[in-house]
């Protein structure tokens, strides 16, 4: 049973975005030339391990679902 | 009328906020010197821009040790001239008009930039502190040709500097500056 | 599918009648297909103006020019034009027709009288539309390739100006209606506060009359007798000034609308009720003060103005984001309370006890943070001497995609989710693609404004149909200037996809056969009620009257002085292109 539903997967990935989009700007501050690309592409792989924390983990027997 | 007290101190640090944000322009024009576009430059007749002193031979003038004036005139779709050449360290008055409809003059990347309207000359100071190679692009909508109105504008080494009208070849200098334009306030004309 | 609700099959008809009687389709159907009718015109122009955009998405970056770079232009003005103008305030005819009828539980005082401003909106937009479009047949002499702002002495067709005057003339109609309702309601009622909502319909109203008197003489005295040829062309940065006296007030007329849903409909959806009723009209009549007096903004690097007039609007615009501030708390906190109601604890962990299955709820809800950041970039445009860096780049439009192009439309479309079932009784088509279109508007946007922040941040123009100059490299701070072309092309693609599944949805839910369940029409009270807020607040008389006199401080020298610079008709201006031979000169 996933712990995530698709709707709830669909919402943390859109807040995702703004995340991974502005990664670069923020580090281009402190001096730290991080492409976009590998920024988005960090981003991707995040959301892919939270597809698979969701797959994998225990469903907790609480009621706070 | 009753105020939660959470909403109370939003609402102070709101206003705290504000008071910071016009704090800081105060700041920038009074103690940066940024002053904005206003009425100094005056008014001309488009149609009589080839009568209009200034105007009427558009490019670089030197008026001082290190204070130099550029008249450009912006018409659908150039400026005249399409090149300025300026030295570095120098202080750059710009006078722009336009002959025909309203423009835009923006020295990209810097903070060179006022909008250009017919019968209205636009009087912008900005000092060039390093050299470098910038592009002049008109920013408002000017009709169909609008997106090939551009021009450039070269920063030279002050002992490379000489004053020539629009004849020099542009370089193919790519050095990198992070050099900016800043108007300053307090030059009158 | 404009009148879906009259042409209804079997299981609509029976389901009509299970329909509470306190619905707002039940009480008021002809209300309900007034409403409709303004929402179709709405959600047309909504899907044209859409196309326009994702065309000029592709072009600008060069990754499809479909089109000639000098039509580019048409399109662009049909986008503004239709999405700014015709989808925004088609739309707040119908939410305002709903409020106001729903708040005041009285329909308008005239059916004909209705249809008479309905029309007379829709006559002005085809006129207008018109206009715009046969600037794509070089057959036809006809053009309006003027932009949004139309500033002269680039000139359209007279019939774009005509059709502009006629639906500015239909606006007033509608608020002159809603005003009449809302007197027929005080005569029943002489000493009841307003309703909520139709205390925001009416100070926004009143601020619409106001704002509107600038664009209606620049058009009426100026630029309709000048593009017949009877008068000469005018001066520009007058009619520009006029211009912006009504073209920073529609920015709040687009956002009113938005605000009341979020008011008055967005607690409701959360489950909970508004923190305070006394602050929502605060923060209305902070609006209605504050809108006009601040339009020379917009032209903080106009010439012929001086730095003072400019540095008076600068302050204005400054206190007119304590109204948004305050919304956002107030907002937050009503979200919070409706969570708290459905079981939601913690700090943080009631979050996730909000609807966020609704899409009227998460788009509202998305687009709400979407202002937030709109807020903050609009901070940098307010500031006049950081605005030397971003006036007229890109920076500008990322900016309005989020406010007006999120913080509105998101809206619109969330709160079309939850009312489109109310006016035709219809079950919405499908939730899960109404969640997933809100939420791709979302991510949409988030790519293609960030893209056109940092690229306006490099220099790069707005309103160009190349942006690519042989003399010019922009030089961005993070990334490349070509991946930041495909990250705004990827968003407006995303954004387009987005708006066809709005409609497509929207669309089916008009013909759903389905009926829609849970209408009651009623909205929960405000924890802190309309008693605890002082009388004075509901004296419209009174800040009608202090927002015409701030409004003449902030515009009366700065009038006077760009007429006594260069006058009303100054020697050597010349329209461009020219529509009509100036009649002046054909008759000498």
């Amino acid at each position: 049973m996933s712990r995530l539903s698709p709707a709830s997967l669909l919402i943390v990935g859109a807040f995702m975005v703004p995340l991974f989009i502005e990664l670069p700007v923020v580090l281009s501050f402190v001096g730290v030339n991080l492409p976009m690309e590998v920024s988005l592409g960090m981003g991707v792989v995040a959301f892919a391990m939270v597809l698979v924390w969701s797959e994998v983990s225990e469903k907790p027997e609480a009621a706070d679902a | 009328m009753h105020v939660h007290n959470y909403e109370k101190l939003w609402l102070g640090a709101s206003l705290l906020l504000i008071v910071g944000f016009i704090s800081t322009i105060v700041y920038g024009a009074a103690g940066a010197g940024i002053t904005m576009v206003n009425d100094e430059g005056g008014q001309v007749n488009p149609k009589e821009l080839g009568n209009t002193s200034g105007f009427d031979d558009p490019g670089v003038t030197k008026v001082g040790p290190n204070e130099y004036e550029v008249h450009i005139v912006a018409l659908q779709f150039a400026f005249q001239p399409g090149t300025v050449e300026l030295p570095a360290n120098s202080t750059v008055t710009f006078y722009v008009t336009s002959r025909d409809v309203v423009h835009g003059f923006e020295v990209a990347g810097t903070n060179a930039n006022t909008m250009v309207i017919p019968g209205e000359v636009s009087q912008i100071t900005v000092e060039f502190d390093e050299p470098g190679e910038y592009g002049i692009v008109c920013h408002e909508y000017c009709g169909a040709g609008h997106h090939s109105m551009a021009a450039e504008l070269i920063v030279r080494e002050p002992s490379n500097f000489t004053m020539q009208d629009d004849t020099q070849t542009p370089t193919s200098g790519n050095e990198t500056t992070n050099a900016t334009a800043t108007p300053t306030g307090g030059e009158s004309a | 599918m404009s009148t879906p609700g009259e042409t209804a099959g079997e299981t609509v008809e029976s389901a009509r009648e299970m329909l509470p009687d306190n619905s707002f389709l039940i009480q008021y159907p002809h209300v309900s297909r007034v409403v409709r009718s303004l929402f179709l015109t709405a959600f047309v122009a909504f899907g044209i103006g859409a196309f326009m955009g994702v065309l000029q998405a592709l072009h600008r970056t060069g990754i499809a020019r479909i089109v000639e770079s000098a039509d580019y232009y048409t399109f662009l003005t049909l986008h503004g034009v239709l999405l700014a103008i015709v989808f925004t305030i088609f739309f707040l005819a119908g939410v305002f027709t709903w409020a106001n009828t729903r708040s005041l539980d009285r329909p308008p005082v005239s059916k004909r009288f209705t249809w008479f401003w309905v029309v007379t909106m829709s006559a002005g937009t085809a006129m207008a539309g018109i206009a715009m479009l046969a600037g794509l047949l070089p057959s036809i002499d006809i053009s309006a390739d003027v932009l949004f702002t139309f500033y002269a002495p680039l000139q359209a067709h007279p019939i774009f100006y005509i059709g502009l005057a006629v639906f500015v003339i239909g606006t007033w109609l509608a608020g002159i209606d809603w005003f009449r309702q809302f007197l027929a309601w005080r005569r029943e009622h002489p000493d009841e506060r307003i309703p909520l909502q139709s205390f925001m319909v009416l100070t926004t109203m009143i601020m619409w009359f106001i704002a509107t008197l600038g664009v209606a003489v620049e058009v009426v005295v100026f630029l309709i007798p000048w593009s017949l040829g009877i008068m000469p062309a005018p001066n520009p940065l007058l009619t520009r000034t006029l211009f912006w006296f009504f073209g920073h007030p529609i920015v709040y007329f687009w956002l009113m609308p938005a605000y009341l849903l979020w008011y008055t409909v967005l607690p409701k959806i959360a489950g909970g009720r508004l923190f305070s009723d006394p602050l929502a009209r605060v923060v209305f009549v902070l609006f209605l003060l504050l809108s006009t007096p601040v339009g020379i903004h917009h032209q903080y690097l106009d010439p012929g103005i001086a730095e003072g007039f400019k540095f008076i609007a600068m302050t204005n615009t400054m206190f007119l984001l304590l109204p948004s501030l305050l919304t956002a708390f107030t907002v937050v906190a009503s979200i919070e309370h409706g969570a708290r109601q459905r079981g939601g604890t913690g700090y943080f962990g009631w979050l996730k006890a909000l609807p966020w299955r609704d899409p009227a709820f998460t788009g509202m809800a998305l687009a709400g943070l979407m202002f937030a950041a709109g807020g903050f970039s609009g901070m940098v445009n307010a500031g006049m001497n950081i605005n030397y860096l971003v006036h007229n780049t890109l920076w500008v439009p990322g900016h309005f995609h989020l406010t007006v192009g999120t913080a509105v439309a998101l809206s619109f479309m969330a709160g079309a989710y939850w009312l489109v079932p109310r006016i035709t009784g219809r079950k919405l088509y499908s939730r899960p693609i109404g969640l997933f279109q809100v939420v791709l508007w979302f991510v949409g946007m988030v790519f293609m404004s960030a893209a056109m922040h940092r690229g306006g941040l490099a220099g790069i123009p707005r309103r160009t149909a190349e942006p690519q100059y042989p003399q010019v490299a922009f030089e961005t701070v993070a990334g490349s200037v070509g991946s930041l072309r495909l990250q705004l092309a990827f968003g407006g693609v995303l954004l387009f996809v987005s708006a066809l599944l709005f409609l497509m949805n929207v669309g089916l839910t008009a013909m759903n056969n389905k009926p829609a369940r849970g209408l009651d029409s009623a909205l929960p009270p405000a924890l802190s009620g309309p008693e605890q807020s002082p009388t004075v607040l509901d004296n419209l008389k009174l800040w009608a009257l202090i927002a015409v006199v701030l409004v003449i401080l902030a515009y009366s020298l700065p009038l006077y002085s760009i007429v006594q610079g260069a006058g009303l008709y100054p020697a050597g201006q010349e329209a461009s292109p020219a529509v009509i031979a100036p009649l002046l000169e054909v008759i000498a």
